[in-house]
């Protein structure tokens, strides 16, 4: 299964979303954001020798932090160098070998974004409780119906503990999708800058459990 | 049936096609140039829908020709391109290309990249020059790049600092900040000796002891790299979290660390370089010969 998380706005979430999810499904998680990547860095060949014919998909392939992940560069020399249109069959190099491919789309609505969901059998729609997140991913559903690749869920992340849940179905409707919710947490941002999944640090908390909720779902809708 | 109508113009060494291809009844065509290789035009960085290569593959409607051009080093021929039909048109699938033509490129422009280094004075740029723009910015000589290595390093930096901490605490970023002072890169194997040098600067590289420089510059580096083999054995070998606290404290602190870490990945790429450089100078070392019997004849 390849499955790409995007979002069109940047910052809502979407590394961690990926991040977590390859942790609960045992994915390798492409960090696809070619110009601003995210997740944390690792030795080797990365994406952008990747895509420039420099090395394999697999042999960028880290297996040792936590979560099996295809690092992105940093340089914006890499980016020049880089064929965005190769990361469709990187993709699928990662998925033959390991099963499942968890892609972190980039922001925006560019060509980058656009392959990342081409690249992918379904998409994770994460946005956050705010107007303009909302806005950018409704733009970013349109991406996904564009390029015909179906969405799996809509993650709904760092949703207030006091939120009542009302507005979920608007949702659900403006976005086409069922609706998973993530609260927020200082546990997420914990593990963030730790560097490991939040069921990794704390296995226990909500957010954990809101995640591991998120992937049952997700293996139940694609039969993973 | 098809048919196609051509006219070719050679303008400043570069061959411009126009076809035209006209049919009674919408059918599929594949065009391959007899030209190659060929220089498609392109939609946002990539060859225009239907070009693989020298071929075209397209659709041609009943009553409206297909225009197409294109261009090619390649002297004219006669004709330039082949026509084949391929049927009845099908919805053709949507490519990755297809992607990239619908929602624009995301290459920065070369300006946001290093700038080409001088080329040991000869004036001249090869292709391979001009290639080692894309090198990622640390693999180009600092000296020349400082100022724009400095602009990349902020965006990097300003990132960094704000939206993800590295797994293990020693990031490779290879554009972290504060690395101006650990790093000693050599000049980029891909970046000199490539020139092509005129006759004045083979005389002038001949008469003053060729490599004098070029050896103590790259020497210069391997010491340098050895330098900070040498602090990360310090770093590794503490025994206890106050010795290591020491050592921290001594070179600089965790930032000063976490450089380190990514100015060692940098390196690596380097020797990688070099290493590979190396071996075909070499290669090329031992097949070469000055030929002097014949130049002595002619002087």
């Amino acid at each position: 299964m390849r499955l790409a998380v995007t979002g069109g706005k940047g910052g809502v979430g979407k590394s961690t979303v990926a991040y977590n999810v390859g942790a609960a499904l045992d994915a390798v998680v492409v960090d696809a954001d070619l110009g601003m990547a995210d997740l944390p860095p690792r030795r080797g060949p990365d994406l952008h020798d990747v895509l420039a014919g420099r090395a394999s998909p697999l042999e960028a392939v880290s297996e040792e932090g936590p979560v099996a992940l295809l690092p992105c560069g940093r340089s914006l020399a890499g980016v020049r160098t880089a064929d965005p249109t190769a990361l469709v069959d990187v993709v699928k190099t990662v998925e033959r070998h390991y099963g499942t491919a968890v892609i972190d789309s980039p922001a925006g609505l560019r060509c980058d974004a656009g392959l990342a969901l081409f690249a992918a059998e379904a998409c994770l729609l994460v946005t956050q409780p705010e107007r303009a997140a909302l806005a950018d991913a409704i733009r970013a559903r349109e991406l996904a119906r564009a390029v015909e690749t179906p969405l799996a869920r809509i993650v709904l992340n760092r949703v207030p503990v006091c939120s009542d849940g009302s507005r979920l179905d608007s949702l659900e409707t403006a976005l086409g999708g069922p609706v998973s919710q993530i609260p927020d947490s200082a546990v997420v941002r914990r593990a963030q800058r730790s560097g490991l999944p939040v069921r990794t640090l704390e296995p226990e908390s909500p957010a954990a459990e809101a995640f591991d909720s998120l992937c049952r779902e997700l293996v139940a809708a694609l039969a993973l | 049936m098809a048919s196609l109508d051509w006219r070719c113009r050679r303008v400043d060494e570069v061959t411009l096609v126009e076809l035209a291809v006209r049919s009674e009844f919408d059918q599929g065509v594949r065009i391959e140039s007899q030209l190659t290789p060929v220089w498609p035009p392109r939609r946002q960085g990539v060859p225009a829908a239907g070009w693989e290569g020298a071929t075209f593959e397209g659709v041609v409607e009943a009553g409206t020709p297909l225009v197409l051009g294109y261009a090619s080093p390649a002297e004219p021929v006669e004709p330039p391109a082949i026509l084949t039909q391929t049927g009845a048109p099908t919805d053709e699938a949507v490519t990755a290309r297809d992607v990239v033509r619908a929602l624009g490129d995301v290459t920065p422009p070369r300006d946001a990249t290093a700038p080409l280094p001088p080329q040991n004075g000869s004036g001249h740029t090869t292709p391979d020059q001009i290639n080692s723009t894309h090198l990622p910015v640390d693999q180009v000589d600092p000296t020349h790049t400082a100022s724009d290595r400095e602009n990349t390093t902020h965006t990097a930096s300003d990132r960094k600092n704000s939206t993800h901490t590295p797994t293990d605490g020693t990031g490779s970023d290879q554009t972290a900040p504060d690395q101006s002072e650990v790093l000693h890169h050599p000049p980029s194997p891909d970046t000199r000796s490539r020139g092509v040098p005129d006759a004045k600067s083979v005389s002038t590289e001949t008469d003053s002891d060729p490599g004098d420089a070029d050896s103590g510059e790259a020497l210069r580096w391997f010491e340098a790299v050895e330098g900070r083999l040498a602090s990360v054995e310090r770093l590794s070998s503490a025994s206890d979290a106050d010795e290591a606290r020491a050592v921290l404290e001594e070179l600089g602190g965790i930032e000063s660390a976490r450089s380190l870490q990514a100015t060692l990945e940098s390196d690596r790429r380097q020797l990688q370089e070099v290493r590979g450089r190396a071996e075909q100078l070499h290669v090329e070392l031992s097949t070469a010969e000055v030929p002097l019997a014949t130049l002595e004849r002619i002087v």
